[in-house]
């Protein structure tokens, strides 16, 4: 009965990853800038993930650690094409004004193209911290897990990545194409 | 504007209810501030622009096909070690294996369960309106009802909630079908309410990630509520859902 329950849970993890195939395809997506490569490191991921069943040790934690093992993933497959100098990206920068001019109602109305044009600003780690919370609604702790930060460096990253982007979005307008080059994390 | 002893940090963190109780209310004693309250705005404004970024993205066809044979492997491999364990040491039956494919189907019916509470709580968390309620942005139910005429294949409604104030609401795509998202504030928190023609997930209460997500059948369609409240609050708010 013990080896059932066991074999069980590892079904029903299996089970219960699947149901988040079409998340983490777009986070592994968005994070590849939607290269043609993306699909093949769903399916990566999800071997990878099928293959360790057992190191999940807390059955809530499944996204997180979905997500988590998908950003190790991009990040090793982003470290083999950087390896290659015609593909080294630009970084954003993240530097806020210490209180910014910020029109929330332009911030709020921005259009999709302008809103990733904003995100690919941002350097990596201020975009995956602040893309976790908002369009995957992440818990702080979970992002910490994901990403393998402190909780506190967590909190500063969404803090300063919102600001910077309203900043950004706010100022859209006023200045058309000012949000420098983006790079392939997106 | 230098006197304010909260940081940027500290806003945020409000905003995503990351604060603890006493920080939090004192926080919130302090306010209207000159210096958090625009930033509090800027920061609730970026937050709500991201929300409109897509979450779920359909993989491919082949890649679907792949991640499901790879579970099916994946799971029914480790089934058939089990069964040569039990048979090796003396303990299997054909009782056991059917047991232990019960528990399989049983638990993997579990887990598709879990995950679409876990869907629509990530959706309410996301969607969770803090600067302007949604698509449309109305406490009359005829108003918001209005506004999904035409968008969804049921009779679009909003129900009345008792001891909650109609936000608003927007459309939400969930399994190809557009269905109806209403935001309903109740004490200190907002509640989301998906309505659609087919249950979500399944009837009665489930949790996920701290919070309640119940469904009940009224009629035509299938309310499923979700928010961070106790199980028997959010199941006398739906039993006196008024349509």
């Amino acid at each position: 009965m013990i080896l059932t329950g066991v074999h069980a849970d590892a079904a029903e993890v299996a089970s219960l990853a699947v149901t988040y195939l079409p998340e983490v395809t777009a986070f592994v997506r968005r994070m590849t800038a939607h290269h043609a490569d993306a699909d093949d490191l769903v399916q990566d991921v999800f071997e990878r993930a099928f293959r360790s069943l057992a190191d999940l040790e807390d059955v809530a934690r499944c996204r997180a650690w979905l997500f988590r093992i998908a950003r190790n993933r991009v990040i090793d497959w982003q470290r083999t094409r950087l390896a290659r100098p015609e593909l080294r990206l630009l970084e954003g920068t993240d530097s806020v004004a210490s209180e910014p001019f910020v029109a929330p109602e332009r911030v709020e109305q921005a259009q999709a193209d302008a809103i990733e044009a904003a995100l690919g600003a941002l350097s990596a780690d201020l975009r995956d911290a602040v893309l976790l919370a908002d369009v995957w609604g992440c818990s702080y702790d979970e992002i910490a897990e994901i990403v393998q930060v402190p909780i506190g460096t967590v909190r500063s990253r969404i803090a300063r990545a919102r600001l910077r982007l309203a900043e950004l979005l706010s100022d859209q307008e006023a200045k058309p194409g000012a949000f420098g080059k983006r790079g392939a994390r997106s | 504007m230098n006197q304010c002893p909260y940081d940027l940090d500290t806003a945020s963190a409000a905003l995503d209810h990351g604060l603890p109780e006493v920080e939090r209310k004192a926080f919130e004693a302090h306010l209207p501030c000159a210096s958090c309250t625009p930033r509090l705005e800027a920061l609730a404004a970026a937050r709500h622009a991201l929300g409109h970024l897509p979450s779920r993205e359909e993989p491919s066809g082949a890649v679907r096909a792949r991640v499901e044979a790879m579970q099916l492997k994946s799971t029914g491999a480790r089934l058939q070690r089990t069964r040569g364990r039990l048979l090796a040491v003396g303990l299997g039956s054909i009782a056991a294996v059917t047991a232990a494919l019960l528990a399989l189907v049983l638990t993997g019916r579990g887990g598709q369960d879990s995950g679409s509470a876990d869907l629509l709580v990530a959706d309410h968390l996301r969607s969770v309106p803090e600067v302007r309620p949604a698509e449309v942005a109305s406490g009359d139910p005829e108003v918001v009802s209005r506004f999904f005429e035409g968008h969804v294949s049921f009779r679009a409604i909003a129900p009345t909630l008792p001891n909650a104030q109609l936000l608003g609401g927007r459309l939400c795509r969930i399994e190809g079908k557009l269905t109806e998202l209403l935001f309903y504030q109740h004490e200190q928190q907002v509640l989301s309410l998906f309505v659609a023609e087919e249950p979500l997930t399944v009837d009665g209460c489930t949790s996920s990630r701290d919070h309640q997500v119940c469904s009940s059948s009224h009629g035509d369609v299938v309310l499923t509520l979700v928010g961070k409240l106790p199980r028997e609050e959010a199941e006398r708010l739906l039993s006196h859902a008024k349509l």
